[in-house]
């Protein structure tokens, strides 16, 4: 089955990110649980999205758009990137979640794909 | 650059739709993914099953979903090209979950790019 992890970091994480010394050892967690993933021939896609702060909402209604700035501080985790799997169950889909890096310090979603005709992988 | 589109709508209302609704907005994302197809913006998109069968893992322990966060949920995404964030929220702005929900648009994070 194919399932979406989404790793949902705390704003501690994020920061990381931001500085070099602690940035080589978060870094580090993550090139090692993506390639831990793809070695196991779990990883399809996967891609880490920008800070927060660049996120942007967008909605229409009755033809006018709204848009609206991020960061958007209703939870404390958000979206830092997500990885595309194809698992055997959901239990194992679980498995690997815990051990995303995410999962330390904020929470990791399971999500699985709706497989439905003439969709594409 | 590339852009992660996340759609988000109230997934309970699929529960109780018609299926000629169904099948009106299901024609929407085809028509929707075949411009951007068209476009050459289109890298991957896919539809999500209810929150209801997935689940939030932390270190600590395993929620069973759905999420009580909000009305709201991650129910699919586009990972797309724009040259830039105004013609990413253009094509955020044209996908069928922006006039029931709204799409969040993130960029890619380039990593040492």
């Amino acid at each position: 089955m194919k399932v979406m992890l989404l790793a949902n970091e705390s704003p501690e994480d994020f920061s990381l990110r931001e500085d070099k010394p602690e940035f080589d050892a978060y870094m580090g967690e993550w090139y090692a649980f993506s390639e831990e993933m793809s070695k196991a021939g779990l990883t399809q896609s996967s891609a880490a999205l920008e800070q927060p702060s660049s996120a942007t909402v967008v909605s229409v209604r009755d033809g006018k758009r709204k848009v609206e700035d991020g960061p958007f501080p209703d939870t404390k985790e958000q979206l830092g990137g997500f990885f595309i799997i194809d698992a055997p169950d959901l239990e194992t889909a679980s498995k690997w979640a815990a051990k995303c890096p995410a999962a330390k310090n904020g929470f990791v979603d399971v999500r699985p794909i709706l497989d439905f005709e003439g969709s594409e992988s | 650059m590339k852009y992660l589109l996340l759609l988000y709508d109230n997934e309970d209302a699929w529960d109780v739709m018609e299926d000629s609704k169904k099948s009106e907005i299901f024609g929407a994302y085809m028509a929707y993914t075949e411009a951007l197809r068209k476009a050459e913006a289109y890298y991957a998109g896919d539809p999500l099953v209810h929150s209801r069968d997935g689940k939030r893992v932390r270190v600590s322990g395993v929620q069973d979903g759905p999420f009580a966060d909000g009305k709201e949920q991650l129910g699919g995404y586009y990972m797309i090209e724009a040259d830039d964030l105004d013609e990413a929220l253009d094509w955020a702005a044209r996908c069928p979950c922006a006039s029931y929900g709204y799409v969040e648009v993130r960029p890619v994070w380039n990593i040492g790019g």
